[in-house]
Formats: structure tokens, sequence, C-alpha cells
């Protein structure tokens, strides 16, 4: 069947996968229904189907993802940091246990569910005391009953700061850690110094060794510069080494389009090469697909597009900025997201201030944001959507010309052509979609 | 034939990733993103 592959699921009795290209989703359906001399045309019925009625708005009190600046200062003082030193231009302080705890009062008082608070800085670990009133305070909130479970906590933290009181405090409120580590030694000490310039890999790696220890290490986030390319190191390499010293299998590969060899301070320059990963093999999508089979190692880009392929809905927005997460920074003020927390954004889309909440103010950038935000109705009928993303804040920082309006640029079927290729010679869609299904 | 195509249960998977915020949004002092 053209344009279809189908294969039996080995988890969900007389049951088959079926992924469409036409329509970029993978469904289930009754093996028995499969001999059906006209099941092209009724899947392809079906798939219309679930098109026409795939999108759902999301939008609720409930919070998927709030973050909390809790240190906008840094031990570190990497070449390539947008954030000035994590101060984000202004003066260098850490969040007071006072205002984490008004913090909390706040957050409990305006959403109705709160599923995951991140920490986040500036290098977060720096605020440890007001990290841990904060888990604190939601542990009384639980205790009184005024919420129906204590928050996930996350932190991305570039692993230099491990004592025994902030490994008590992970420990305690099961904090999972993400760390900030560039892959291997040489390129990460190239560009990730201390603030004297010293090199960090050597700490970060033992203090990893320590929270791994304890179960609280989950992830890296690791920069993918040229120098990889150049050196001819993939994603997988770096994946296959993380799994291998630390059993990690979630990775976060944030892509700079600057060739930093090349070009000194070459952001600020804005001095933009081309970073061209399908170079190698590595980082090839039959690559990736066939390590996290095989290995169960992924990237989030790609492992974000395999859920979405697999869900049946699709939300009506780009990403969820203001309207399922939002920010708290250090004095209080409430933003879409935590990158709209720049100074770059001049407070245009500051959504008002913990201590003076206004209402009104932070639905009118609720209501902005959501119309910037806004699918349009024909996106229904593009198989491309599952990884049609753009980071709405940075996109409107770049994008003065385009009067707020966001360009679509996706080209139909430019993913799902490969894809099916893929599944339809190297890889079987059984061991995907339940490697996927069943990762953890 | 009548039959409908069913969305594949994902108790077992990690809800959402670590720190995933959407495409192109960054972790902690990550460089800045390009569009």
């Amino acid at each position: 069947m053209e344009g279809y592959i189908i294969s039996k699921s080995n988890l969900y009795k007389d049951m088959l996968y079926v992924y469409s290209r036409k329509h970029g989703k993978i469904m289930m359906f009754p093996e028995n229904c499969k001999d059906d001399r006209n099941i092209s045309n009724i899947l392809d019925h079906k798939f219309n189907e679930i098109y026409e009625n795939r999108f759902i708005s999301n939008v609720n009190n409930n919070m998927s993802l709030i973050t909390i600046i809790v240190s906008n200062t840094c031990n570190m003082s990497c070449r390539y940091c947008y954030e000035e030193n994590g101060t984000f231009g202004n003066e260098e302080k850490i969040l007071s246990p006072e205002m984490a705890i008004k913090i909390v009062d706040f957050i409990v008082k305006k959403y109705d569910f709160i599923d995951t608070i991140s920490f986040f800085g500036g290098e977060p670990l720096l605020a440890i005391d007001a990290i841990e009133c904060i888990c604190k305070a939601f542990k009384g909130k639980y205790e009184k009953k005024l919420i129906n479970r204590e928050p996930k906590y996350t932190i991305v933290t570039n692993g230099t700061i491990l004592n025994s009181k902030v490994l008590q405090i992970l420990k305690k409120y099961n904090i999972q850690v993400c760390v900030s580590v560039d892959g291997f030694k040489e390129i990460h000490n190239k560009y990730r110094v201390y603030r004297d310039n010293g090199v960090t890999y050597d700490d970060i790696y033992s203090n990893m060794v320590i929270l791994n220890k304890y179960n609280l290490l989950k992830s890296i986030q690791c920069t993918y510069y040229k120098s990889y390319i150049n050196n001819n190191i993939s994603y997988i390499d770096i994946e296959k080494y993380y799994l291998k010293n630390f059993g990690l299998k979630k990775f976060i590969f944030n892509d700079i389009y600057v060739d930093f060899d090349y070009v000194e301070n070459s952001i600020k320059n804005e001095k933009i090469d081309t970073l061209d990963k399908k170079q190698l093999e590595g980082n090839s999508l039959e690559s990736r697909l066939r390590t996290f089979v095989n290995f169960g190692t992924i990237d989030m880009d790609l492992y974000t597009m395999l859920i979405r392929m697999i869900k049946m809905k699709d939300s009506k927005y780009v990403c969820g900025a203001a309207l399922n997460e939002i920010a708290i920074n250090l004095d209080g003020n409430i933003y879409p997201c935590r990158t709209f927390v720049s100074e770059n954004y001049k407070g245009k889309y500051c959504m008002g201030n913990i201590l003076m909440f206004d209402e009104n103010k932070y639905n009118n950038i609720c209501n902005d944001i959501s119309r910037l935000n806004y699918r349009h109705d024909k996106c229904r009928y593009c198989n491309e959507l599952n990884f049609c993303n753009r980071c709405l804040a940075i996109s409107l920082l770049n994008a003065k010309h385009l009067n707020g309006k966001i360009k679509c640029e996706t080209r139909n079927d430019e993913f799902n052509g490969e894809f099916y290729m893929i599944l339809k010679d190297k890889i079987n869609l059984t061991k995907l979609v339940e490697r996927l299904i069943t990762s953890n | 034939m009548s039959f409908q195509l069913q969305e594949i249960p994902l108790e077992n998977c990690f809800a959402e990733p670590l720190g995933f915020c959407g495409f192109g949004c960054v972790g902690n002092s990550g460089p800045r993103p390009t569009d």
C-alpha cells in the first residue's frame, strides 16, 4: 500500500501499527481489518477525519511549566552566553527567601494545577536557599491540602556547584538535574569557562558522577558547534559516550550556527555561518532513529516529533508561552516564558508583577501571545506540523520586518518523505513505536 | 468495514522531556538560539 507502513504490534494483541506518510501520523487499528479490499481508502478516510479534528485548544488554568529565575548571576563566563553571565543586563543578585515564598503563594493562588517547576538562572545552584524555600513552601501547601500534589522539580545547572547541602536538597525534593555540558572535554573547555577563564570540564564530570550515584542526573544539554562537525563528532557520538559513562538517554542539543573557530565574538557581530549538521552521517535522521531503536538514546527534538506523530490531537498553538507555561524573575515579574525575560524585549511582554498583580494586564499579554502563536487553520492539512515549531520569543526579536507575524517556511513532506523511506526499507515500525512508548 | 484508528497509549513513556519548553527554546545560559 503506497504511502502506508503497517506492522504488527507486540504489545497490543491483534493490533497493527500504521504510519501514514501523507498525514505524518502513527496510529493503531485491529488486525482483522487489514484484509478488507478497500483498506487503503478506509485508512485515507480515517486519517483525514483525524486531520479535520486535530486541533485542540489547551488553554486552561493549568500550568505545565513554571520557570523560576532564582539567580541572575553565574560563576562561569561562557564565551557565547547570551544572558550576559546570567544577569540579562541587570544587577547581579539571587532570589531572597522572602520573595521565594511570595512567588509560591502567588502560584498556588493563581493556578489550578502546576506540573513542573524549573529552577533557572544565571546559575540556579547559587541560590540553593531560595530553592529550598520554594520546595518547602510547596510541601506546606500540599500538607494543608491547598494543592493536589507537590510539583515536579527540574533544574538546569552548569554542574560546577555541588556540596553536601546542595546534594541533600536535590535528594530531598527529588529535583531532576540537567547539566549543561558541551560534549567532549576539549571543546567544552574552550567555551565554557569560569570567570577567571579556568577550565570547567573535570569539575563538572566529577559532579555528574556524584549526581548519577544518587539517580538525580537525568539529561545533559549540549551546545553543538560547527567545531564538532569539523572534528567529525555527531550527535550520536556524544549520546553514546554519555550513555556508556552515565547511562543517560535524553539529550538536548542546541545547534549553534556560528563557527567560533572562524569568527571571534561572532554572535555579537551577527556573523552567522552555516551549520550543516547533515554533513555527518551520525546526525542523519536514519542514524538517529537507528540509535534510538538499538540503544534508547535520543535527542529531544526528534523525541518530541515522534511523540507528536503518535498523538491524535495537536495544539492550536505553536508553543505554550503564556498559555501553559510562564516564567517569574527575581523581582516577581511574570513573563510568557524564560526567553522573554531578557532585557532585549524591553519589558514589552511583561505580564505584570506578583506583588501588584493586575489581572487585566496579564490577560492582555496572554491574548497578544495567543494571537501570535495561533496556527493558521489550513495548517491542519500539513503533514509537517509535528515539527513545525518556532521559538516565538526569538522570532519576535529577529523578525521586526514581519510586524510580529510568523512566516511559514515549512515544506510539505520534507520530513515525512525521508521518514517514510527509512521505515520502508531500513527501520522496523514496531521496534520504533515500542521503543518510544516504553522509553523512560 | 467499521473500525476506528486508535491512539497508541503512552503511559510508560516519560511524559515531558526534562526542561522542555518547545523547539528552539534554550536552557540555562546556553547560546542565543538563531531562528
